[in-house]
C-alpha cells in the first residue's frame, strides 16, 4: 500500500503533501497530488451574491450598469484577482432565470484596488413593460488567492 | 532561510496550518503570501461528469416540413441532489462530429466547429452562407430584422445555465453533442 501523505519535508522542500490513491506520496508526479503545498493551492478568500440593477416596468437605456463591492481588507489594494462569476435573474415573484440566455445583456467583472467591479450591460433597451414586473440582475462569485 | 511551514498556533493567536510561497516567512505572510492557508476553503464541487445530448425534433423551416432534429432545443437537466446557495458557476465543454445547423440542405454548415471541444456555441451560419430554405437574404453578416427567423433554426448552441438545485445543457444541433462538466460552489 502506498503512503499517502506526507507533513514536513519532500525532497528538498517543506510542505504538506497528499497524494492520489494508489500514488507514493513521495515519488508521485505533480499532477497526482490532492494537496501539493509546494504548487499555489486554489483556495477561495472571499464570496458574495450581489444586486447589480433592478430592472422595472419603465424603459431603461442601452448601456451598462454596475456597482463596486468593498473586498477584505486582507485583500486591500490588491488588483486582477482570480474570480468566478454566475450571472442570474430573479423576477420579483421568485422565479430565478438565467440572465445571459433570455436577455439581451451581459455580465462583466473585475476587481481593481482592492474593490470588486461588477457590470450589466444591456445591449438594447431594457424594462419590462409590464406592471409590477421586476427583474433583479445578480451575480454569485467567489475570489480566490489568486492574480493574473 | 525563512520558515515556511507553521502548524499549530500563529503568532496572531488563531490555531491551524500555514505553508508560505517560497521566500516568505511564513509567521508574517499576508493572503497572497501563503502557497496554503487554513484559513480559506479550496472549491468545493458540487457535481461532475459527462454526459450526451441528441437533437430534438421540431418543425422544420422548409417547405418540406415535417420532424427535423435540430429544430428544437434540447434541454438536459442535471439535478445536484441538494440545494446550493448562493447559485454556484459552471462550467463544461463539448464537442460533436459537426455542428450541422437544422436545414434540408445536405451541405454541412460550421465546419470550424467540428470536432473540437468548444466552452460555449452560440454560431449562426457561417458568413455569406446563403440558405436558400429561409429566403436568399438569410446570412449572417446582413441579416436584419427584415428576415428574422428562429434562433434555434439557424444557430448552434451550448449553454451551461447554472441554478440552486440543478444545471440545464442546452444543446441545438443535428447531431449528438458530448459534454464534460463541472460545477463549482461559490463559497469562501
Amino acid at each position: 500500500m502506498a503512503w499517502r501523505a506526507q507533513f514536513g519535508k519532500r525532497g528538498a522542500v517543506y510542505g504538506c503533501w497528499v497524494s492520489k490513491p494508489g500514488f507514493d506520496v513521495l515519488t508521485c508526479a505533480p499532477g497526482d497530488f490532492l494537496v501539493d503545498t509546494a504548487s499555489q493551492v486554489f483556495q477561495s478568500i472571499f464570496r458574495g451574491d450581489s444586486l447589480i440593477v433592478n430592472e422595472g416596468q419603465a424603459a431603461i437605456g442601452a448601456g451598462t450598469y454596475g456597482i463596486s463591492v468593498g473586498l477584505p481588507a486582507s485583500v486591500s489594494g490588491l488588483s486582477n484577482l482570480m474570480m468566478m462569476a454566475t450571472y442570474y435573474m430573479v423576477q420579483n415573484n421568485g422565479a430565478q432565470f438565467s440572465a445571459p440566455n433570455i436577455s439581451q445583456t451581459y455580465l462583466s467583472f473585475r476587481t481593481a484596488g482592492g474593490v470588486l467591479f461588477l457590470n450589466v450591460t444591456f445591449r438594447a433597451n431594457g424594462g419590462t413593460g409590464t406592471a409590477n414586473v421586476t427583474f433583479e440582475h445578480r451575480a454569485a462569485y467567489t475570489i480566490f488567492r489568486g492574480q493574473f | 532561510m525563512v520558515q515556511r511551514v507553521l502548524r499549530g498556533k500563529h503568532p496572531s493567536g488563531a490555531y491551524g496550518f500555514w505553508v508560505s510561497k517560497p521566500g516568505i516567512d511564513v509567521a508574517s505572510a499576508t493572503v497572497m503570501g501563503f502557497a496554503f492557508s487554513s484559513d480559506f476553503v479550496p472549491p468545493v464541487m458540487v457535481i461532475q461528469g459527462s454526459t450526451v445530448s441528441g437533437p430534438t425534433n421540431g418543425p422544420g423551416p422548409f417547405s418540406a416540413s415535417g420532424a427535423v432534429p435540430g429544430a428544437e432545443r434540447t434541454v438536459n437537466t442535471i439535478g445536484y441532489g441538494r440545494t446550493v446557495s448562493p447559485i454556484p458557476a459552471a462550467f463544461g465543454i463539448a464537442t460533436a462530429p459537426n455542428w450541422t445547423l437544422p436545414l434540408a440542405v445536405a451541405t454541412g454548415q460550421l465546419g470550424y466547429l467540428a470536432g473540437r471541444w468548444h466552452t460555449h456555441v452560440y454560431e449562426t451560419c457561417d458568413n455569406n452562407t446563403v440558405i436558400g430554405e429561409y429566403g436568399p437574404q438569410i446570412v449572417k453578416t446582413t441579416n436584419t430584422q427584415a428576415n428574422q427567423v428562429s434562433v434555434n433554426w439557424h444557430s448552434a448552441q451550448f449553454i451551461l445555465v447554472p441554478y440552486t438545485d440543478r444545471i440545464e445543457i442546452i444543446t441545438n444541433n443535428r447531431n449528438t453533442v458530448s459534454i464534460k462538466y463541472l460545477v463549482l460552489e461559490n463559497r469562501s
